[in-house]
């Protein structure tokens, strides 16, 4: 079953790069708050069902122009879950840093950068992977298959406008 | 404390230049495949060096930066140069074939339609004139270098 809506892939990309940014901020100054401050709000956002970050895409990037929308027929569903996912990781890593396991907390948090990464420049989500995987497998919840002509986790194509 | 962010920051660096080299790795790989499978280009002419530049109504940088850099790159080689330019939603599939995962994407192609170089993102005009340079120098004949 595919159950497509239109989604801002702008909106998603402006998420990735702020986790990015943070995690390596906060890696940089030895900073575990940045790490929680992450955390909430992919687990918030992903809660809400939006990018825990998109807010700054749409209240300040999006009126001022410096971005616009790249909207694309796709399923949120997956975007949700690997930003719920991604938002785990980044907890058990906030979870080590303040247990005192520093190099297993930022190791789970440079995982997380990775796959921010690997979606931000190569459009490949793996969180959305795992998702179609366990719809392959019939597991129970994980209702939507990819897009039309979309291998899984990656981008689908661009509509005719 | 500043020895330990210094520490930190090189670390960071070093993992950083990791990951940009893989990308570059892979660009190399896609830009190959681009290359064999050797897809049709609406507008392309033998004969002439091109850019194929992947663009969409709604991209600002686009606008704003791309189009100015690629008017001074024509405005330069003039009639020796031809610039393809796709709107990625009308030609979508094209766009996937190619492995265009943002825009702009400009890709650099030798006068038989090899590509030989692909930026993604604002590419300046001084890149695409050196680029293009580069493939106008190879010979016929010449195996490309692929360079992401």
């Amino acid at each position: 079953m595919t159950n497509l809506k239109p989604v801002d892939h702008t909106a998603l990309r402006t998420n990735q790069a702020t986790i990015i940014i943070l995690l390596i901020l906060g890696y940089i100054l030895n900073q575990p708050l940045f790490v929680v401050l992450v955390a909430l709000f992919m687990l918030g956002g992903t809660l809400l069902g939006r990018p825990g970050f998109g807010w700054l895409y749409q209240g300040v990037l999006k009126p001022l122009r410096v971005l616009e929308p790249e909207v694309l027929q796709d399923n949120p569903a997956p975007h949700r879950f690997a930003q719920g996912f991604g938002g785990s990781v980044v907890a058990a890593a906030a979870v080590a840093l303040f247990a005192g396991a520093p190099t297993l907390g930022w190791i789970l948090a440079w995982i997380v950068v990775g796959l921010a990464a690997l979606n931000l420049f190569l459009g490949f989500c793996a969180g959305c992977a795992v998702y179609y995987l366990l719809n392959r497998l019939g597991v129970p919840g994980f209702t939507q298959a990819p897009p039309p002509d979309t291998r899984p986790g990656f981008r689908p194509p661009r509509q005719t406008q | 404390m500043n020895t330990d962010i210094l520490v930190r920051l090189f670390w960071a660096l070093l993992i950083l230049s990791t990951g940009i080299l893989v990308f570059r790795l892979i660009n190399h790989w896609l830009l190959r495949q681009a290359r064999r499978a050797q897809f049709m280009l609406p507008g392309f002419r033998t004969g002439k060096p091109a850019i194929l530049y992947f663009t969409t109504p709604e991209c600002v940088p686009c606008k704003t930066l791309q189009r100015p850099a690629l008017q001074r790159v024509r405005d330069q080689l003039g009639e020796t140069l031809q610039v393809i330019e796709i709107n990625a939603y009308d030609y979508p599939q094209l766009a996937d074939q190619w492995g265009v995962f943002s825009i702009p994407t400009t890709f650099v192609l030798d006068a038989q339609g090899h590509p030989h170089f692909v930026n993604r993102g604002v590419a300046r005009a001084e890149q695409l004139l050196h680029q293009i340079a580069q493939v106008s120098h190879e010979r016929e004949g010449d195996a490309p270098e692929l360079t992401p």
